[in-house]
């Protein structure tokens, strides 16, 4: 049931897990596409983090290859990856 | 040129190989020869403001050529440098600048503007970096139009040559005193110990504000080599990382343990091996030997050296590990001491402790310690018990060896604790949660992490209404972001020992579980 809801707004949920490690004001005041890494808003510890939390609530494995900025500069694009990864 | 300063360094390598590549950050470079002049010019223009000998000037600038030309600029000027962390909220660096007083600042536009706006902690002269300059200080470009002054006259080397802030017990950082002496102690041993040169590509991963920083900085100088500066998407993404060491030719890699535990477990060093890497040298933490063993398989031709050392004492020990550790055995020793450093494992009354496995604190003592903490006499006399003398808190023992005694390292004396190399004050964490007039009750604990060194949870009894969230934006308009809480829990009361103390040991065992169940079901 959880997993369809996901499927359905992957975004809304990378938000709220974003939001519970860098703060949800501040994740209330970023765009989906706007780049994380430009802000510097993410440090090493916080993107295992959100790599370890994606892993657990979407089912899906992030391969070293998959953790590459393309997959996680904004929002949009930790979504489309999720989108495109998810088992669930 | 005075070899015994460190911008000493610079002019003999501009003499030497003034077409050699001195620096590279974010796809500029600069040769000896063009440091030199920029330096000189900086130094110029601090003079012109009337930055002398004794001064304090600030760095405020992300890791850029401009921000190398600054360091040895500032310090040919006969000033200390003070590199602010860019990263921090505006209000830390502005205690800093305040703390120490700072003649000049060399920042960019938008640190400058941060600095305005707390009262009073913006210098009246300095130096910015791109935009407009405000009133009182120079642009880059004009600074690099003007004229250029050599190294001031009547530096020695006990001078300070730059201050560097760490996390402070009492709620404050607290500045490390560090003299052209201290620094090339160190800096000296390092370019002989481990064969240093002019080919030699070095890592800068380190920020400036970190001591590691020192060393990829300075050994690269004396020895002619590279200094070049990993972009920050690199720092980021493991695979992105190998690549970089790759095609820069990186030959000599230095950070903390967890940068290299990352790239162990997320780099795919199978599929892309980092072949040009001859020393890889980590300090700052214990490195797992899980990770370690598994990164001398995949990199197998490197030579591995574990350097340890407070901030206060630069790099005291040094330990070269030639066999791959076994996973679960104890961590790897922090060796012997460096040249012209004295070790001393002390016991509670003072005594010098020589026989193999009986436990003391660290007691380093030689020119490779700093002189103090800035502005605070009575921290000083507490930990600097002599000149050139420094208590480390660290507790350790001499162990039997095949090359003789070495040093391990068993732990903390105090509530000191590391994450990702950087040293954490929990007091200084709870400090910023008591600034809040709701917060009635507040304690910080590390919950140790392999990979990432510790990993920080805060529990606190508050007024009413305060949340989670609310608690840690007061740490993120506060603390370096490597010092807020994971997680900020509310509780009723924080459970106490008998003898009233908050008890540390309940905390972590709850906060343990904390962070499984919010990894878990978030």
């Amino acid at each position: 049931m959880m997993a369809e809801i996901h499927q359905i707004n992957p975004l809304g949920t990378v938000r709220e897990l974003l939001g519970d490690i860098v703060g949800s004001q501040v994740v209330g005041g970023i765009a989906d596409d706007d780049q994380l890494f430009e802000r510097m808003l993410l440090d090493s510890l916080h993107l295992i983090t959100l790599v370890t939390s994606l892993e657990e609530r979407f089912q899906v494995a992030v391969r070293p290859e998959d953790l590459i900025p393309e997959n996680f500069q904004s929002i949009a694009a930790i979504a489309d990856f999720i989108a495109a990864n998810s088992r669930a | 040129m005075n070899p015994y300063l460190i911008h000493g360094a610079l002019t003999a390598a501009a003499q030497r190989w003034p077409d050699r590549v001195a620096v590279r950050a974010e796809g500029r470079s600069l040769t000896y020869g063009g440091l030199d002049v920029a330096a000189d010019r900086v130094a110029g223009a601090l003079a012109a403001m009337g930055v002398t000998v004794g001064d304090r000037v600030g760095l405020y600038l992300s890791k850029t050529v401009e921000a190398v030309a600054a360091i040895y600029g500032i310090l040919r000027s006969g000033a200390a440098y003070v590199p602010l962390d860019p990263e921090a909220p505006a209000a830390r660096c502005a205690l800093i600048a305040q703390d120490c007083d700072l003649a000049a600042l060399v920042a960019d536009e938008r640190r400058v503007q941060a600095l305005q706006g707390v009262d009073g902690a913006l210098p009246t002269r300095g130096i910015v970096c791109g935009g407009q300059a405000p009133s009182g200080f120079e642009t880059w470009e004009a600074v690099q139009a003007g004229a250029q002054a050599g190294p001031a006259a009547g530096v020695v080397d006990t001078d300070l040559a730059y201050i560097l802030y760490t996390s402070g017990s009492t709620g404050r950082p607290k500045g490390v005193t560090i003299s052209h002496r201290n620094c090339l102690t160190f800096v000296n041993w390092a370019c002989r110990q481990l064969g240093l040169r002019p080919d030699d590509v070095f890592s800068s991963h380190a920020p400036f504000h970190f001591d590691l920083s020192t060393f990829d900085l300075f050994a690269a100088a004396t020895a002619g080599g590279t200094v070049t500066v990993v972009p920050s998407v690199a720092a980021l993404f493991p695979t992105r990382l190998a690549q970089w060491i790759g095609s820069e030719g990186v030959t000599v890699w230095y950070s903390v343990p967890s940068a290299l535990s990352m790239l162990v477990q997320y780099g795919g060093l199978d599929q892309q091996p980092i072949d040009s890497v001859r020393l890889l040298l980590f300090a700052g933490e214990v490195f797992p030997n899980k990770y370690l063993e598994e990164l001398m398989r995949l990199v197998p031709q490197a030579r591995y050296f574990n350097l340890y050392g407070p901030t206060e004492t630069n790099v005291c020990t040094f330990h070269e590990v030639v066999d791959p550790p076994t996973p679960g055995e104890e961590p790897i020793p922090i060796g012997r001491p460096c040249a012209n450093t004295r070790c001393l494992v002390q016991d509670e009354a003072g005594n010098v402790i020589t026989t193999a496995g009986v436990e003391g604190e660290l007691v380093v003592q030689g020119s490779i310690v700093a002189q103090g903490y800035w502005g605070d006499p009575v921290k000083t006399a507490e930990r600097f018990t002599a000149p050139y003398t420094y208590r480390t808190g660290d507790v350790v023992r001499w162990a039997d060896s095949p090359q003789g005694l070495l040093l391990r390292f068993i732990g903390r004396r105090d509530h000191m604790v590391k994450s990702r190399g950087y040293r954490i004050e929990l007091g200084e964490i709870e400090s910023a949660l008591y600034s809040h007039r709701g917060v009635e009750a507040a304690a910080a604990v590390a919950v140790p992490d392999e990979l990432l060194g510790s990993r920080i949870v805060a529990y606190c009894v508050v007024a009413s209404g305060l949340d989670e969230e609310q608690l840690k934006q007061l740490c993120r308009e506060r603390l370096p972001l490597h010092m807020v809480p994971e997680r900020i829990a509310t509780a009723p009361r924080l459970p106490r020992t008998p003898n009233g103390k908050v008890d540390r040991t309940v905390l972590v065992q709850e906060a343990e579980r904390l962070l499984i169940s919010s990894t878990r079901s978030a």
